[in-house]
């Protein structure tokens, strides 16, 4: 280790916190560069523990692809657990990176990916550690230039001011060239400015200091102005082909436990189902999927450089993926024999067949995962769910006739229209499900099957037809959630619920604007972060933290706004038109549902990108 | 089917690791070497590894030892290029032979600590002195946590030799202990003991250096 800070004091506060593997780096496959000359020092920072963001597949991609350039070096840099923290704090230890220990703010770039709103406390909380300036506007030159990717971006606002670039939509284009960039500016010794304005050339890149934001009397936007010659809507990056874009073939091997110690082989981006809550789904359209075989050798490379034994498949909806049979086909061949598990995830209920069942029973025993989201048809119907209940019940009595006792369905509480009947349709549904397994006379004879119900607080988000409902306010989601306990009879049906209050939080940062950058700087003075963490999570502190900054936290969660507000993401083009989501949310209203891609185009907008699937069907 | 006994370093960064985490790197340099190790039967297939005396996380190793089967004959250059290859740089195969001795063989470890204190005013020379002291104790009474519960041992028995060294600003111990399955006994304990005597806070990095049988020559 080359830290410049006493060895004998580090090991001491090594020795002192839970998990010290977390902060050492020195993994196999890790990228040492110290001995050679590079350019561009960039800092990759998760801001989440080193159990989640070595689970990220995202993080992967882009290590690989930034160290694959001689002249870069790309290190990691993880949020310390609270404990760490502290005693960083208390012995005047800043960030570090976790390959050469070098100080986060020593680094030319520093690269944050936003996962979830409720990470952006994280954020800051580690450039405070890393002693980086928060504010862009005062960070001076082009060193510790503080950017942020994913899917986050869409709304990054509430973020605009803490900083310099955002990378909208997929980085594996834009990232590269953006580092190129800056290496020629920092050479030729550009002011910030300069680099920025030829920056923002570049797809997918936006400046938030390049856009004016007015507001109205009553807090809404007024309207969003550029101040540069930039273009005045944003239009995010993608990567066309799949089949010959950047993937990594190594990363760093965790030595302690991680969330998900495996190789993920991403399938497919965007998806054609059109589900109105989901934003995922409409901020990756169009719909790109990566050949079979493709995806079969890289998966094949990376467990080999690895030595993992596990690998998944990743995508938005697994079995929507045209190829999957073939792909399991090929997995065949060599994961038996070299006693690698393979796990399907994100599978949708209603299209799995029973060869592919049989295959998900061969790899891996593990529960079943479907959700479902609504227990109603009504409901289903409204979140263009496009599925019925009949569909439901048979890929449960497949399941139970394959062998598995246990199933999870997850459903959201508090969507638009929603009503108690709705709501009691969960657990009835849930009910139905477990006469389906005593119905069968060879189930019965088993050990008592489980369902269980899995419900989270719905928040609208943005680019989503239901960008403009209200998320219920808490009291309301903990009575629903009450109700939904009450009337469940089952005693093999277990109702869970995932935390009303961080959904609230959430739901307020995701349709946020800039006023609450000041909201976020006092969080972190008061030592907010973790919120995603049910420890570290203080409801409390976050309604002292609003209050004093004089902000009404229901105003950016509770409020259903009207069709004709600027909303403060309107600058910002993701290929999805507001005309469709507006169509979409009138249909939802009506209990109409909508097609998916594959079925009929809705001319969502995502066209524009002369790509994926969209663009294929118009050829055809 | 052949029996190797495998002996490595543990240290640098890989100190902080726990023994199950050393475990599961360990598993996979195996796989990724593509050695000729024999797999288990059954529903999940795996390596046979076994750790006669696994490392508390926090303490350097010298000597390690893992018994492993393989399904042939592979020449011990081989076997050790092949594993370091696949293994993070803080763990290091030194030796693959044939084992000597059974694994309940081992009776004691040799550790080096090297000791500090955390109170300035304590200068090494006066942990020198109580080291001194504690050590020729005939009881060395400390709190341990057994299966049962809390209890008081004596650990001065279980102090095989010991040479006690002055440096500038720290104490070098180096001791031997009794190890192993029947009794074992974690440096640990002697610092507790330490403390708990004296009232000094002392802090120690700890190596265990070689492994011995009852009569203690080297178990190999």
């Amino acid at each position: 280790m080359c830290y410049k800070v006493d060895m004998n004091k580090f090991d001491k506060i090594l020795m002192s916190v839970q998990k010290p593997g977390r902060y050492i780096g020195g993994e196999l496959n890790s990228i040492d560069k110290s001995n050679k000359a590079i350019d561009v020092h960039f800092a990759l920072c998760f801001p989440d523990v080193y159990e989640i963001a070595m689970s990220h597949l995202g993080l992967k991609i882009l290590y690989g692809m930034l160290n694959e350039q001689e002249n870069i070096w790309c290190e990691r840099v993880f949020a310390p657990w609270p404990d760490m923290q502290e005693k960083m704090e208390e012995n005047d230890i800043s960030l570090y990176s976790l390959e050469s220990k070098t100080q986060v703010k020593d680094f030319d770039i520093i690269g944050f990916t936003l996962q979830y709103e409720l990470s952006y406390t994280n954020v800051l909380n580690m450039l405070k550690l890393a002693g980086v300036e928060l504010l862009a506007k005062k960070r001076k030159g082009l060193k510790n230039l503080v950017i942020a990717g994913g899917p986050c971006t869409c709304n990054p606002e509430p973020l605009a001011d803490f900083i310099d670039v955002f990378f909208l939509g997929e980085a594996e284009n834009s990232l590269l060239e953006f580092v190129e960039l800056y290496n020629k500016s920092k050479s030729k010794k550009e002011s910030k400015e300069e680099f920025l304005l030829k920056a923002a050339k570049i797809q997918g890149i936006y400046v938030p200091n390049f856009y004016d934001i007015e507001y109205n009397d009553d807090g809404t936007v007024k309207n969003i102005k550029v101040n540069k010659d930039v273009p005045e809507k944003v239009q995010k990056s993608i990567v066309k082909d799949l089949d010959n874009s950047y993937f990594h073939q190594s990363f760093p091997v965790p030595m302690i436990e991680v969330v998900h110690d495996r190789v993920e082989g991403e399938i497919f981006r965007g998806c054609t189902r059109a589900c109105r809550f989901c934003q995922a789904g409409f901020i990756y359209r169009p719909v790109r999927e990566k050949s079979p075989a493709v995806v079969d050798k890289q998966c094949k490379i990376l467990c080999e450089n690895t030595g993992q034994d596990s690998l998944s498949i990743c995508s938005l909806s697994s079995s929507d993926y045209s190829s999957l049979e073939q792909l399991i086909d090929l997995f065949d061949e060599w994961t038996e024999k070299e006693k690698i598990s393979v796990s399907l995830p994100s599978l949708r209920i209603n299209n799995i067949s029973d060869r592919l069942l049989n295959k998900i029973k061969s790899f891996s025993r593990t529960g079943l995962t479907f959700a479902p989201e609504a227990g109603s048809q009504r409901l289903r119907d409204v979140i263009n769910k496009n599925v019925s209940e009949e569909e439901i019940f048979s890929t449960c009595k497949k399941a139970f006739a394959s062998g598995w006792n246990n199933l999870k369905l997850y459903f959201m509480l508090g969507l638009p229209t929603e009503t108690n009947d709705d709501i009691k349709s969960i657990t009835k549904l849930a009910g139905k499900i477990i006469d389906i397994y005593y119905d069968d006379k060879k189930t019965i004879k088993r050990r008592a099957p489980k369902v269980t119900i899995s419900t989270a607080a719905f928040i609208p988000k943005p680019f989503t037809p239901f960008q403009w409902e209200a998320q219920d306010n808490i009291e309301k989601l903990k009575e629903k959630q009450q109700l939904l306990k009450e009337s469940n009879r089952c005693r093999k049906v277990k109702c869970n619920y995932h935390d009303a209050y961080t959904s609230f939080i959430e739901a307020v940062f995701a349709r946020g604007d800039r006023k609450l950058s000041k909201v976020l700087l006092k969080a972190c003075d008061k030592g907010l972060k973790f919120d995603g963490w049910r420890e570290y999570f203080d409801f409390d502190k976050w309604l002292e933290v609003f209050k004093e900054c004089e902000i009404e936290p229901e105003f950016y969660a509770c409020r259903k706004r009207s069709f004709h507000e600027v909303l403060p993401w309107d600058h910002l083009d993701y290929g999805i038109s507001k005309e469709f989501l507006i169509n979409e949310c009138k249909k939802a209203y009506a209990e109409n549902t909508s097609e998916n891609c594959k079925q009929k185009c809705l001319n969502c907008g995502a066209s524009c990108f002369e790509g994926g699937i969209c663009y294929e069907k118009r050829k055809a | 089917m052949k029996n190797v006994r495998l002996r490595f370093k543990k240290e640098k960064e890989c100190k902080y690791i726990s023994h199950l985490d050393l475990v599961r790197c360990i598993n996979r340099a195996v796989k990724k070497s593509k050695l000729p190790i024999w797999y288990t039967e059954g529903f999940n297939p795996h390596p046979l590894l076994s750790f006669p005396l696994p490392l508390s996380l926090g303490m350097e190793g010298e000597r390690e030892c893992l018994d492993i089967k393989l399904e042939d004959m592979a020449q011990e250059a081989e076997i050790i290029s092949k594993l370091n290859e696949n293994l993070p740089q803080g763990i290091r195969i030194t030796q693959a032979n044939i084992p000597v001795k059974k694994a309940k063989d081992i009776a004691f470890a040799l550790y080096e600590l090297k000791i500090t204190s955390e109170d300035k005013k304590i200068n090494a020379k006066q942990i020198s002195e109580n080291l001194q002291t504690l050590l020729k104790m005939e009881e060395i009474i400390v709190e341990k946590k057994t299966k049962s519960g809390l209890k008081n041992i004596n650990i001065s028995p279980d102090i095989q030799m010991y040479v006690v060294g002055e440096k500038d600003n720290y104490v070098k111990l180096t001791v031997v202990l009794s190890a192993g399955s029947e009794k074992n006994i974690n440096p640990n304990l002697l610092l507790k003991a330490f403390e708990d005597y004296f009232g000094i806070k002392i802090y120690a990095k700890i190596k265990r250096i070689e492994l011995f049988d009852k009569t203690l020559n080297i178990f190999e």
